[in-house]
This record gives C-alpha cells, sequence and structure tokens, in this order.
C-alpha cells in the first residue's frame, strides 16, 4: 500500500506542477485581455449597451459614446456571450437599455462552436459558488484555461511557421472594387448557413437574454447589420429566427439590413460595414435610440 | 453519481481511504461500508429508487434461501418463477409499460378501433437492466444448482448495488462476484496499478474519443435531412467510435476501480471492432450480457442442439431481445433483427465458431483474408448502428438510402469541419493502439510493465491527451445509463 500511496503522490504532485505552470502561464493572458476589460473598463455612467458579433464592430465609437452608449461589439461573439455580458451589465452598471443584434445568421449552429466562452464565461466567474472560485485557481479544472492555452500554443506553432514562409499580401480591397463579389459572398453564405434549422442552444441562450432584461426592467432592443446587396438576396428566405422571436415578444427591432442597398461603399465585404458605412450607421442608431427611449420615457407606445 | 463528475473524483478517494484504512479489519465492516457507499452512489441520482435495488436484492436473496432448502421440483419452479416474475416485471413497468401501450394503442387503430392512451410518466430507474439481470442470474443459478445460496444478506447486498459496475454492468455472475464479498479481499500493488491505468484508459475512451465523436455524431444524426450520403456515413462512423469509447470506456473504468478495491469484474469488451465475422464480434461485445443471453436464454431454448432451424430461431429470439433490452423502440428491435441476419449464415454453415482467438495473434498484421474479413464485419456492425442510434426506422431508412444514393459522392462543407478532422486523426491514432494492444486485457495493458519509465510516459502521456482533446464542456452521461 505504501508503494502505490508512494506513486499516487507523485501523479498527484506532477499535476500540481502542471496545474501551477498553466495558471502562472495564463492568468497573465486573461488579466490583459481586451476582451475582459473593453467590459470591465466602460464608462460606469452608461446606459445603453450594444452587444453584437463582428457586425456591431464597425460602429463608429465616438458618435457612440457622444450619445451616451457603449458598443461592446466584438467578433465572434454568441448569444451565450451575450448572455454572459447581459450578467455582468446588470450586476455592475445602471443599464436602461441593450441593443442586441438579431441578425439572420446570429441563431446559426456554426455559433455553437464558434464563440468566445472562453473569455466570456470569465466575466461573472469568481461570482457565485466554490466550483467556480475553484476552478478559477486550478486551470485543470477549467476548461476555459484549456482552450486559451491550446490557443496560445497553437499561435506560437503557427507564428513559427509563418516565419518559414514568405509573407502574404495582407492590403485590404475595398468591397466595392472586390473582383469576385458572388463567389465570397457564396463562401460566406456557406459557412453563416449551415444547415437548415437553428440552434436549440443559442435559442435558449437569447431568450434567457430576453428573460433576464425583463426580469431587471431593462429594455431590449433588438438590430440587425446593413447587407451589401448581393448578400440581401442569396439571403431570401434563409433566416434563423432571431427577429422573429423579438417580434414575437413584441420588442422593437431597429432594422438596418437594407439601408445601404446599392452601396457597396459602404461596405468591406458582404456583410461588414467599413468605418465610413460604420460613421453613417451609427448616426441612424443614435438618432434611432434616443427617440425611442425619449418616447418610452414619455410613456408613448412604440 | 458519473465517473466523469466532480462529485465522484471526491467519492472515490474517500471510499478507497475508509475501505482499506479504516474497514479493512473486519470483513463484515467492510462489505457494509461497500453496501452504503454503494448506495450513496446510486441515491446521488435519486435516492427514492434505491427501494427498487433492496426490493430486487431482498426477493431474490430470501428465494435462493427458499430454493437451497427446498427440494421439491415443483415449488423450485414456482419460486424461480417469482424470481423471474419480480425481476422481469419491475423491468416490464419501468422500462416497457409506454412502449407496449402506444404499440397496442396503434395495432388497434388498423381495426379502426381508438383507444384513448392512459400513458404513465414513467422515469426509468438508471442500472435497472443491470441489476435485475444480475440478481435474476443468482436465482437461476441456485435453482440450477450450480452455485449454494448465500446466507450472508450483507455481502449479497453489496453484490448486487456494488457500485463500480451498479448502473452500466458489466453484468456479474454470482458465482465471480458473491465468493469474493464472502471469502475477504487484499490489496495488492500490481492490481492497483493495473486498475489506475485501465482507469485511465476508460477515461480517455469517454471523453476524449466518445464524447468528441458524440459532437459530431448527433450534429449529423440530428439534422440527417440536411447532410449528403456521404457526411451521413461519417455520422455513423462517429457514432460506432462514440458508443465503443462510452460503453468499453465505462467497463475499463468500473473494472478498474474494481481493482483498485480488491475486486475482480470479468472482461466487457474484447476489442470487437477487430473482429473477422459477426458472431466473433459478438464474442467481443458487451461480453457480460451476451454470454447472459446464452446461458440463460438461447441454452434453455435449445441452442444448436435441435437442429438447423432450431438454431436460427434461437439466434433470432436471442437478438431481437437483446435489441428490445437496450431500449423500448422499435429501432433497438430491428437493430437486434439485423445482427441476427448477419450472425444466421454462419450458423447454417456451422462457420460461428471459427474465429475464437484474437486477430493475428503473436503477429504484427493480419493477413489479406483477415484483413476482408474484419472490414466487412466492420462495415456491417456500422450499418446496424445507425438503426441503434436513429431517433426512429424511417430515419434510420432514410439515411441508408442517402449513403447508398448518388449524393454519398459530394463532399459537403459542414460546419466545424475542420475540428472535426482532429477528431478523426484521434481516433485513427485510438485504433491503432487499439491494434498494437489487443492481446492484453485492455490496449495499454502490455506496454506499461514493460518498464518504470515506460508506465510514468504512458501515465503522463494519456493524462496530457485527456487535457488536451478531452470534452468537458458538461458532463455527458454514459450510453448505456438509460439501457
Amino acid at each position: 500500500m505504501r508503494r502505490f500511496l508512494k506513486d499516487v503522490i507523485v501523479y498527484i504532485s506532477i499535476i500540481l506542477l502542471f496545474n501551477m505552470l498553466i495558471f502562472f502561464a495564463i492568468r497573465p493572458l486573461y488579466d490583459d485581455s481586451s476582451y475582459l476589460c473593453t467590459v470591465i473598463e466602460s464608462d460606469p455612467t452608461t446606459e445603453v449597451f450594444i452587444l453584437s458579433d463582428s457586425h456591431g464592430t464597425k460602429l463608429d465609437s465616438e458618435t457612440l459614446q457622444e450619445a451616451g452608449i457603449t458598443n461592446l461589439s466584438i467578433g465572434s461573439d454568441s448569444y451565450s456571450d451575450m448572455y454572459e455580458k447581459t450578467k455582468y451589465i446588470i450586476d455592475n452598471f445602471n443599464a436602461k437599455a441593450i441593443i442586441i443584434s438579431v441578425d439572420a445568421h446570429t441563431l446559426s449552429k456554426y455559433r455553437e462552436s464558434s464563440n468566445n466562452n472562453d473569455l466570456s464565461g470569465l466575466l461573472n466567474e469568481t461570482k457565485g459558488n466554490f466550483v467556480s472560485l475553484a476552478s478559477a485557481y486550478f486551470p485543470l479544472l477549467n476548461t476555459r484555461y484549456r482552450d486559451l492555452f491550446k490557443a496560445f500554443v497553437l499561435s506560437r506553432f503557427e507564428a513559427m511557421s509563418n516565419r518559414m514562409q514568405p509573407s502574404k499580401d495582407t492590403s485590404h480591397i475595398d468591397w466595392v472594387d472586390a473582383p469576385n463579389k458572388e463567389e465570397v459572398a457564396r463562401s460566406r453564405f456557406q459557412y453563416q448557413f449551415p444547415t437548415g434549422s437553428e440552434s436549440e442552444l443559442l435559442r435558449n441562450d437569447l431568450q434567457r437574454i430576453i428573460d433576464l432584461c425583463g426580469e431587471n426592467s431593462i429594455r431590449l432592443i433588438g438590430i440587425r447589420y446593413p447587407l451589401a446587396q448581393i448578400y440581401q438576396n442569396m439571403l431570401i428566405g434563409h433566416d434563423y429566427g432571431a427577429k422573429e422571436i423579438f417580434v414575437r415578444q413584441s420588442l422593437p427591432v431597429f432594422d438596418y439590413e437594407t439601408i445601404f442597398d446599392e452601396k457597396d461603399n459602404y461596405f468591406s465585404d458582404p456583410d461588414h460595414v467599413n468605418t465610413e458605412g460604420g460613421l453613417k450607421l451609427s448616426q441612424f442608431l443614435v438618432e434611432d435610440v434616443l427617440e425611442y427611449l425619449r418616447k418610452e420615457e414619455q410613456g408613448f407606445e412604440n | 453519481m458519473l465517473f466523469n463528475s466532480l462529485d465522484f473524483a471526491v467519492f472515490l478517494p474517500i471510499v478507497f481511504i475508509i475501505y482499506w484504512f479504516v474497514a479493512s479489519r473486519n470483513i463484515k465492516v467492510q462489505n457494509f461500508f461497500i453496501l452504503c457507499a454503494s448506495y450513496v452512489f446510486y441515491g446521488w441520482w435519486d435516492w427514492r429508487f434505491l427501494s427498487l435495488i433492496l426490493f430486487s436484492t431482498v426477493i431474490d436473496y430470501y428465494i435462493g434461501l427458499k430454493l437451497g432448502s427446498n427440494s421439491n421440483a415443483t415449488h423450485r419452479k414456482v419460486l424461480l418463477a417469482a424470481s423471474i416474475f419480480a425481476n422481469l416485471g419491475l423491468l416490464g413497468f419501468f422500462k416497457y409499460y409506454n412502449f407496449f401501450l402506444q404499440n397496442f394503442i396503434s395495432a388497434f387503430s388498423i381495426f379502426g378501433k381508438t383507444i384513448s392512451p392512459n400513458s404513465l410518466h414513467i422515469i426509468l430507474p438508471v442500472g435497472i437492466s443491470f441489476y435485475t439481470f444480475q440478481t435474476l442470474s443468482y436465482s437461476i443459478d441456485v435453482y440450477r444448482r450450480k452455485m449454494e445460496p448465500t446466507k450472508d444478506f450483507l455481502s449479497f447486498a453489496a453484490f448486487v448495488s456494488f457500485f463500480p459496475q451498479l448502473v452500466a454492468g458489466p453484468i456479474e455472475r454470482a458465482s465471480n462476484l458473491l465468493p469474493q464479498f464472502v471469502n475477504g479481499r487484499e490489496f495488492e500493488y500490481d492490481k492497483a496499478i493495473d486498475g489506475c491505468m485501465q482507469i485511465l484508459w476508460g477515461f480517455f475512451k469517454k471523453i476524449v474519443i466518445a464524447d468528441n465523436c458524440a459532437i459530431y455524431a448527433n450534429m449529423i444524426f440530428n439534422n440527417s435531412t440536411e447532410y449528403s450520403g456521404s457526411t451521413l456515413l461519417l455520422g455513423a462512423l462517429f457514432f460506432t467510435f462514440q458508443i465503443y469509447g462510452d460503453f468499453s470506456g465505462y467497463s475499463d473504468i468500473a473494472i478498474g476501480i474494481s481493482r483498485l478495491f480488491g475486486f475482480s469484474l470479468v472482461k466487457n469488451f474484447a476489442f470487437p471492432y477487430f473482429s473477422r465475422d459477426m458472431a466473433e464480434f459478438w464474442r467481443r461485445w458487451h461480453i457480460s450480457l451476451s454470454t447472459w443471453f446464452r446461458d440463460y436464454l438461447y441454452i434453455p431454448l435449445g441452442g444448436s442442439r435441435f437442429g438447423m432451424a432450431r438454431a436460427v430461431r434461437n439466434t433470432v429470439i436471442i437478438f431481437a431481445v437483446s435489441g428490445l433490452w437496450h431500449g423500448s423502440n422499435w429501432t433497438f428491435i430491428i437493430w437486434g433483427l439485423l445482427n441476427a441476419i448477419f450472425v444466421i449464415p454462419l450458423v447454417l454453415t456451422q462457420r460461428n465458431r471459427k474465429n475464437l482467438d484474437i486477430v493475428a495473434k503473436g503477429k504484427l498484421l493480419p493477413s489479406i483474408r483477415e484483413a476482408i474479413g474484419m472490414l466487412v464485419t466492420f462495415s456491417l456492425t456500422v450499418l446496424a448502428w445507425i438503426f441503434f442510434r436513429a431517433e426512429s426506422v424511417t430515419q434510420a431508412v432514410k439515411i441508408i438510402g442517402e449513403i447508398f444514393s448518388s449524393s454519398f459522392f459530394t463532399i459537403q462543407d459542414f460546419n466545424a469541419r475542420r475540428k472535426a478532422l482532429d477528431i478523426i486523426v484521434l481516433v485513427i491514432i485510438f485504433v491503432i493502439v487499439e491494434w498494437f494492444g489487443r492481446e492484453g486485457e485492455y490496449a495499454i495493458e502490455r506496454f506499461y510493465k514493460k518498464s518504470k519509465w515506460i508506465k510514468w510516459g504512458q501515465i503522463l502521456t494519456i493524462s496530457l491527451l485527456i487535457y488536451w482533446f478531452g470534452f468537458f464542456g458538461q458532463e455527458l452521461e454514459f450510453i448505456y445509463f438509460q439501457f
């Protein structure tokens, strides 16, 4: 028995050592993470927040800030990430309204695996029960650490292999000048709409956000981002139904999907506005949001 | 409590320490402690269903005693019938009540009669198919005078509820496990280390292979109408490795934990995907259930002793019953019958006991004939698993139809294909390791015994692989819990 226990102790020691190694290697990555900082260091007086994926990242921050709106959009955010952010906002800010994207693709199943769950979950992690607290200090028990550690190691490998290859031309081509729009849009479509049915998991997350905002008297507003004409045509009959959920529950939706019809100069690709388009969109959005909140406060029905 | 949960990670060391350091001086105390630990383990899921285990234990204990002391043939038959009725009654009510009711209603509706259903919301108690079969085998063995009934209720209760194998097997025979409770256990270093290695390998199979394959198998089967034939076949292959990793992984963990406590359980899997024919497959897959059906159903029905027609009939019966044992759905029954169809030609040509030893024993590679046999057997197995996994017979038929259609040649860009490729590589590596370890009790058994350094290298490599590739999003239940 003594020999066996000795082996067990050796094994546990190695595991703990490995745990410490990951903890010290990864913890700073979390602490310095811009993802977390953007949320945690938001203006404490903010009352209106925008939660979107990459489609919201080109909104003009200056225009929004002037109107007292903080944009927490980040690439690949799914409804599960937005749920974590909503929880954090409710606990830490005196929020009046949250604007959340309800684009045709946001309930797509690809978002189940393409998201920022490793980071967003950490926002509310150290609050609550013993298990979440323990998992913050025992990275081996925490898959978020594991995923970040994997990403970190793989990025080092990638960097090494990139150094050995000639660098690619990454100069930016705007959508208006893109040579093969049909092909690019088709490929984007296949990526965003892989299946006919929506993700049940994400639909539940979206409903949780709706319920959470309802319980905390926060106005929830849907937003649909502009699409280039060619992509709009491609999407006819394809929508996973996030907007529909809002409409059914009598929640307002600002639909900007078609505002830039035939204006490819406002896009950087088939479904993302560029800086110019972002500025224009922000102006529309600010106007609509302020108008909506003013009406709500005056007790008007929208 | 699931093996792959934090609860169990706390439970196991506590039970181990008390078992060997506090309760080890007296075998009765030790058995009582195992019984309590097993009831806590089971009650963690739902304590109310402990009453069913207790009921089954008490009934078979007393019937066993009566069978042992009674020499009147009629009385003994009545006693055995009571045991069968009690155990199968429990199983029938909790597992099949709604299934038979629904089919009864459907059958009447064919004749234009409408019956208003009165189905109950019955929760299927975890592990009921396993422990009822275990206690039933005890009564039958005592009836056949293959063993003496035990007078030690504590040992018997601990045997019925022994936590490592309580909820998903292996289905133990009293003749193997009960004496180990009665005679006591000694701690052996080699046995304990072997147990730990088997546990580790079991976790690898479950967390790395099965749970990762499950993501894609579920994705493809749950949206089967949206995928081409080749993607559906990939889904079926993912499920093939999911169910193997899941169930044999559970068995490995169960056997490994038992070894830590000084017990030896029967082997439940013997590298079934390397079988050269379907009869061999069924000697290597879920061995404890296959042998149970062989000894308590196939042989009593006459086995192959009364001509070919009887042998074929009996083969069909055991496979149909085996399918039904897995679940109250026609998909399982058809899965069973399909396997019967695959085995019957071997029975008819008397080639069903041709391949008894492991393939290519002592050799690096199989012969071409063996390789073809393995490939054909594996393909038939995959085909049958489609029925096992599908939600309905219609879905299974459509999937198979699509696989054999021209859409098979369409390479579809399904979601997260890149990650799926990682899993395919892992599965290939897993199959290679299993191939090289196929002459052992479990795949990595033979390697670690070569030297201390290999042992530690192996332990750390598998631990790292579990950490790196393991699916920890949520604690996924073992598939066989639902049976």
